[in-house]
């Protein structure tokens, strides 16, 4: 140890028992105690501080800038710490800081442990069933395509995040991440490499994981941080392309294999070489670790499928039965159950206790080429029949979805959208609706660059203006023609209007009319009944007038007597009486006329 | 180009014209069937010819090479394409550029081609030319895979692909190639976004790590085939694509005078839509014989040293080749008047005469004698034979030797057991012994009455019966498999041999797989059952039975090989094919036979192998070998005449001493071949010299080993000797070569020394009272059919008497000479 070293260790230590868990205990320990242990974090004790929570350990000795805790108090990420309050004091932070960056000693008498390592720790140890508290979704990121070609690269490979809806889309020296949902793109991860042949995303969804390389000459696997969008490991040096690979769910390990026959496990976090198996006998095609991290499923061109212990290589069990290349190998989420896909048209499921086989299903026509499970136990497989299926969790098929033309290559399950996506040899990319198996859109797996994208939105935004003014001037003579229709309908009303005051008006005067018929009637009668009464009289009044007339000419003397009895002889007949009697009897007839009608 | 206009393709024409012209009649050697007439142009000092002699252009990317060859007045052929002025006719129907006629526009013109004062014009015709043809993966992908060797048998041809990566053996499965390149390992193997950077490209170019190397450029013409694909998104044919009907390489042959002196060579296809197309550069050019000719990938003939060679360009299933001669720079042209017995010497020294090889002189009456025995009885003349053969003066003695020796019955004896062969007349499982007796006697009584051979094979071919009661049944019971009696009727009768064909298509012939399968259809109808005798075994006609294509798993109808589809409704199939095969007009047919024939009494077939009839393997004197074929035929196959020709022609009876000119020379005939003696024949003089009889199974005591009838009885010394076993139809079952094992055995084995022990002869002859001297001299005639000369005689003379006794030096004498390479061989 150098002489320097030596006085800075004479210094007062840093340690938790002394300084830190002090101030844990103060700020923290009201949630991250060993009762509650909010997001899986103890911070009450040194043991399980350094055990970490769901999103993996929470300090990295001798790296407080790269520990996460310590990325949460000082508030450079999300969420902060201590929730909904002010960072702690810049004195306890620089406590914190100091005891992280000399190696987080538990007391004085503690050796620090400081990794050297090449890549940020990774690690996390969450379980596959538990949603992570934090979900990854991918910041802004840059949106042009490294490659712009013309044709669409070929069978393209997909992967979906499990928490979040995020698809991935390998591409030609890239790999594009799209929303399953609003199905934009949500950034290019540039892969220089060459072409990605696999993508998975971690079980917690936090790392992308992109296996491939150049054919023939150069084979790598590299991984994303999903949440940054930054490149945090690049693991292997293959003479030929990565066809194949997985990361744990902790992120400790990562597997691949490709034409070289060889199945390499790598660590993570230093990227030295954990173990290689050379029992395979042909290009290993496909590796996959058990969900909770124990075994490492491995499979060959030539049908050959091993299981092995993830940590120490050894061989665990064999699967026999595939006669041809096992495309993937995939778990159910409970570790218990493992499907492989295979060119033999099977997908066969098998227990993990004895290697059994479950069942066998002929799932594709011409050869299965990939298969995933969803979250619920169901799963999802692509095939030579150009047809996506989705299984239950007894191998039923359930719902196909068809809508690719060539080879299906790729299929993914999206469970925070319930949707599918599916990919085939000539590179287009379908997205489903996984309930009812209808087609919601495509995604691109060679886009344009954002120049193009202007020049195709500029574009599009000419043709839509010119369909907006077309669509307006339609309106404008639409509009006219409504105003006119108007104009004509309110007419139309009007003259209703005016008819039915007309129908009114004449239903009035008919009213009026009836009234005076019947007043008229009414007279008539009456006047009937005075006639008849008169004519009743009549006698007795001609008898008057001749008696009068006797009387008168019997008394030619009372003058005025006789002028009388004259005038009331003429009065019988007087016109009046024989106009009123006419006009009655012809109204009543036209009253019966126009009742007829 | 149509195909009927290329009946008029012939240097032949030329070469008539030539000949008015005082240029010898041999000047364009080897150019095969030339009857038909030329474009020609004939000069006081030579002929030029320019292929091809028309030219058709389908389409836009359409084009022609043309190469032009002149043939000097005493036969040497110059390529002058360099040369060549030329003139097009209508400049807006096509242009000359870069030695190719291009396309401009629709129409008819000609263009003239002149060299010197010679002037030849070549008939255009354009068609389509505004068309851009889209790629198709049958006719323009796959032959950059077998040009480049990707589909070879030591590359991704192989049955089981090279590094992961299998093409169907020179593309006999197309669509099997386009799904292994494309969608068997999804994304690997091609990439449409990245066209240039796709393992496909990088791996043929040699960017990338590659076990096969860099194949094609970036930029060269394959490369732009594979782009263009690639680029339209690598599409399967839609439908069928036209088929290749024939292929052509131009020139028609060549004299090359010097090493270094080169030939350019175009190939052309003719499709089955009528059109035409230069391939030249998506052939595959081989030579026969890299010592005197090679080739380059490009189809340039170089000559190297003296010597001839067949340059052959395969494009698709089809082989052809055009032969080669190379003669030294500095060369004396003087050529002496040859005498010729019959046509036989005739066709023979036409070819040494292309050649300038001049054959060796006939051989001595002893060495004459001894051959004739040997080749047409299986004897050693007797010391009596000799000395008055020797003695005789009759000029024609030795075709007077010649008809008497065809009389013998050994000569019938001899043909019997080359037949028993040929028909693998052995007991085996299948075949019990008494039916195997049966079988041979049936063979011998037919050879002994002079059967003609055509009706013996269609007797065979057809036969039905019981294994005892028609023997000649027993043909299809040693071997029972379908395809393997197809394989043995077209080796042995045809003398080609098709199994390649029966998995891909052949590569260096013209048998693709449906030849395979069409020509087995005609056994696939043989029906076996059980007689009354375990022994015997009924063979007749099932009437139904159907052979499958395994690519395609059709039912493939009777076609005989290279020939029509014939009706075979209702007919038992094998009689069918006997009536076709075994006919006067079959070429392949008789060629063989006569072939077969003219072996045996040369050592070389004029095909060699006699049963490897191939494109590749030409005849080395095709006339002679049409001729011998026509004469055989005319003969009506019978054996006698024909030998009769072979052994009465000067060039059998040519010494096996060589000349300057025909030292390295093997395969024309110019002087006469040292054969060891065929096992049988070997065993038979020895036991004949020594006078010791052999017991063979079946056979009397003091039978020859020639008429044992079943291929399974042998013994030691035959076997070592290489004695066919019949366990196969294949001439090289019969081991002529020497070995260590053969000449140990000689040395110390039982079969010299115990014989003459046993034999007595010198014992009996010093009985008689023989001086030395005699003894040696009827040693020497009994052995090797001459005297010792002075010098031998003195010596062995001082051996015998340096020996502890008369007769154990005598013996030792004997035992010696049989030891010699002088009575080993044939010569």
């Amino acid at each position: 140890m150098p002489w320097e070293a030596r006085g800075q260790e004479a210094q007062e230590k840093v340690t938790f028992d002394d300084h830190v868990q002090p101030i844990f205990r103060q700020r923290c320990a009201s949630c991250h105690n060993p009762d509650k242990k909010s997001g899986g974090l103890d911070l009450t004790n040194f043991t399980a501080l350094m055990l970490g929570g769901s999103s993996g350990e929470a300090i990295d000795p001798g790296d407080a800038d790269g520990s996460y805790l310590y990325m949460l108090i000082t508030h450079e990420q999300e969420p902060v710490m201590p929730p909904n309050s002010t960072k702690l004091p810049t004195e306890e932070l620089r406590t914190i800081r100091k005891w992280i960056n000399e190696g987080a000693l538990e007391t004085a008498s503690s050796k620090a442990n400081i990794k050297k390592k090449k890549t940020p720790d990774l690690t996390a140890s969450a379980s596959p069933l538990e949603r992570p508290e934090l979900v990854a979704y991918p910041p802004r990121l840059p949106l042009e395509p490294v490659v712009k070609s013309e044709q669409s690269p070929t069978a393209v490979p997909l992967a979906i995040s499990p928490w979040a809806p995020v698809v991935a889309v390998g591409g030609a020296r890239q790999v594009l991440l799209y929303d399953t949902n609003s199905l934009a793109l949500l950034g290019v991860l540039p892969f220089p490499e060459g072409r990605p042949h696999v993508l998975r995303f971690s079980r917690n969804g936090h790392i992308l994981l992109a296996g491939g390389g150049t054919d023939a000459m150069l084979g790598k696997v590299v991984l994303w941080d999903v949440r940054t969008g930054r490149r945090v490991a690049e693991i292997g040096d293959e003479l030929d392309v990565v066809l194949t690979a997985d990361i744990s769910s902790d992120h400790r390990l990562v597997a691949l294999g490709g034409p070289q026959k060889v199945v390499r496990v790598f660590r993570v976090a230093t990227g030295e070489l954990l173990y290689e198996r050379r029992k395979h006998t042909d290009w290993v095609t496909s590796v996959s670790f058990s969900p909770d991290g124990v075994l490492l499923a491995t499979g060959d061109r030539g049908g050959n499928v091993f299981v092995w212990e993830a940590e120490t290589g050894n061989e665990y069990l064999t699967l026999r039965g595939h006669t041809q290349l096992i495309h993937e190998l995939t778990w159910r989420l409970d570790s218990n159950v493992l499907v492989s896909v295979s060119e033999d048209t099977t997908l066969r499921m098998w227990e993990m206790e004895n290697g059994g086989q479950i069942k066998s299903i002929t799932g594709h026509g011409g050869g299965a080429t990939w298969g995933v499970f969803t979250r619920e136990g169901s799963f999802v497989s692509a095939g030579r029949d150009h047809l996506v299926k989705l299984w239950n969790s007894n191998g039923d098929m359930q719902t196909q979805f068809p809508g690719l033309n060539d080879v299906a290559t790729f299929c993914a399950y999206c469970n925070e959208s319930q949707r599918i996506v599916g990919g085939d040899w000539r590179g287009n990319v379908l997205v489903w609706q996984a309930s009812n198996g209808e087609l919601v859109g495509s995604l691109a797996a060679n886009p344009p660059g954002l120049a193009n994208r202007l020049e195709l939105a500029q574009a599009e935004l000419t043709v839509s203006d010119e369909q907006l003014s077309r669509a307006e001037a339609a309106f404008q003579e639409t509009n006219g023609r409504f105003e006119m229709a108007r104009q004509t309908l309110a007419a139309a009303v009007d003259e209703q209007h005016k008819q039915q005051a007309i129908l009114a008006d004449r239903e009035q005067t008919l009213q009026t009319k009836r009234t005076v018929i019947e007043t008229k009637m009414a007279e008539q009668v009456a006047w009937q009944t005075e006639l008849l009464e008169k004519q009743s009289l009549l006698p007795n009044l001609e008898s008057l007038v001749s008696k009068a007339k006797e009387v008168a000419e019997m008394s030619n003397l009372d003058a005025e007597l006789r002028t009388a009895a004259e005038q009331l002889a003429d009065n019988r007949f007087s016109r009046s009486w024989r106009c009123r009697s006419r006009r009655l009897s012809n109204n009543w007839k036209r009253i019966e006329a126009h009742y007829s009608k | 180009m149509l195909t009927s206009s290329w009946k008029a393709v012939s240097l032949w024409a030329g070469i008539s014209l030539a000949g008015m012209l005082g240029i010898p009649a041999g000047t364009c050697v080897g150019f095969q069937h030339p009857s038909e007439v030329d474009a020609t142009a004939a000069g006081m000092d030579g002929v030029l010819c320019v292929y091809p002699q028309q030219v058709s252009l389908t389409t836009g990317r359409d084009f022609q090479r043309v190469v032009g060859q002149f043939t000097t007045a005493d036969g040497i052929t110059r390529d002058v394409t360099g040369e060549l002025s030329i003139a097009v006719g209508n400049e807006l129907v096509a242009a000359w550029r870069d030695n190719r006629v291009v396309p401009i526009g629709d129409g008819e013109t000609v263009i003239a081609f002149t060299y010197q004062d010679h002037r030849l014009e070549v008939p255009v015709r354009v068609e389509r030319a505004a068309e851009d043809p889209a790629v198709s993966f049958r006719n323009d992908v796959m032959p950059v895979f077998s040009k480049t060797g990707c589909n070879a048998g030591s590359c991704h041809g192989a049955a089981r692909g090279k590094d992961g990566f299998r093409l169907s053996l020179y593309g006999f499965d197309p669509a099997g190639d386009y799904y292994r390149l494309t969608r068997e390992l999804p994304g690997r193997r091609i990439d449409l976004a990245l066209p240039d950077e796709c393992l496909l490209v990088n791996k043929a170019t040699g960017d990338v790590s590659h076990t096969g190397g860099n194949l094609v450029a970036r930029g060269d013409e394959y490369y732009a085939t594979l782009h263009r694909w690639l680029a339209a998104g690598a599409p399967d044919d839609a439908g069928p694509v036209p088929q290749v009907t024939q292929v052509r390489v131009f020139p028609l042959g060549g004299v090359l005078q010097g090493a270094g002196s080169a030939q350019q060579l175009v190939v052309t296809a003719h499709y089955d839509d009528g059109t035409t197309r230069d391939v030249t550069s998506l052939s595959y050019f081989m030579t026969s014989n890299d010592n005197s000719v090679t080739v380059s990938q490009t189809g340039l003939a170089t000559a190297a040293e003296r010597g001839q060679a067949f340059v052959m360009a395969r494009f698709g299933a089809h082989t052809e080749g055009v032969p080669f001669i190379v003669l030294p720079r500095e060369l004396d042209m003087a050529w002496p008047e040859l005498p010729a017995a019959n046509y036989v010497d005739q066709l023979i020294n036409a070819h040494l005469k292309k050649l300038r090889i001049v054959p060796s002189d006939l051989c001595s009456d002893e060495q004459f004698i001894r051959r004739a025995y040997l080749d047409i009885c299986g004897l050693v003349p007797s010391p009596d034979d000799v000395r008055r053969f020797l003695a005789d003066p009759a000029p024609s003695k030795r075709a007077a030797l010649v008809d008497s020796l065809l009389e013998r019955k050994e000569f019938v004896e001899l043909w019997v057991m080359k037949w028993s062969e040929l028909l693998q007349v052995r007991s085996s499982q299948q075949v019990s012994y008494k039916a195997t007796l049966l079988y041979y006697n049936w063979l011998q009584q037919k050879i002994a009455d002079n059967t003609p051979i055509d009706q013996l094979v269609r007797e065979l071919l057809a036969a039905e019966g019981g294994t005892f009661t028609n023997p000649a049944t027993n043909y299809f019971q040693n071997e029972q498999d379908t395809l393997k009696v197809a394989e043995n009727v077209a080796q042995v009768f045809l003398g080609t041999r098709i199994q390649c064909a029966q998995c891909h298509n052949h590569p260096f012939d013209r048998w693709t797989m449906n030849d395979y399968y069409q020509f087995a259809a005609f056994f696939s109808q043989i029906g076996r059952k059980a007689s009354t005798d375990p022994r015997e075994t009924i063979v007749f006609n099932r009437g139904g039975g159907e052979t499958k294509h395994p690519v395609t798993g059709q039912d493939m109808r009777p076609k005989f090989l290279g020939g029509p589809e014939p009706d075979v409704r209702g007919r038992d199939r094998r009689a069918v094919l006997g009536e076709w095969l075994a006919h006067r007009d079959n070429e392949m047919f008789r060629k063989n036979l006569a072939n077969i024939v003219w072996s045996h009494f040369f050592g070389r077939g004029i095909v060699h192998e006699v049963d490897d009839v191939r494109v590749s393997n030409p005849p080395a004197n095709p006339e002679l070998l049409d001729e011998l074929g026509t004469r055989f035929a005319d003969y009506n196959f019978d054996f006698k005449q024909l030998v009769r020709d072979l052994c009465n022609s000067y060039a059998y009876q040519r010494s096996t001493q060589t000349n300057a000119s025909n030292a390295q020379d093997t395969t024309n005939f110019s002087h006469a071949a040292m054969r060891r003696i065929r096992a049988e024949v070997l065993l038979d003089i020895i036991s004949e010299i020594t006078e010791t009889p052999n017991k063979f199974r079946g056979l009397p005591l003091g039978a020859r080993a020639v008429q044992i009838a079943d291929g399974t009885t042998t013994n030691y010394f035959l076997t070592t000797f290489g004695r066919a076993m019949r366990e196969t139809v294949c001439s090289c079952e019969v081991r002529m070569e020497p070995n260590l094992s053969q000449a140990l055995h000689l040395i110390n084995g039982e079969s010299v020394h115990r014989k003459i022990i046993e034999g007595q002869v010198i014992a009996k002859q010093l009985g008689e009272g023989l001086d030395p001297s005699s003894i040696i001299d009827d040693i020497y005639l009994r052995c090797l059919a001459r005297l010792p000369t002075p010098q031998e005689r003195q010596g062995l003379l001082a051996e015998v008497q340096a020996a502890p006794d008369v007769q154990t030096g005598l013996e030792d004498v004997f035992w010696a000479t049989l030891n010699s390479q002088e009575f080993l061989f044939n010569h």
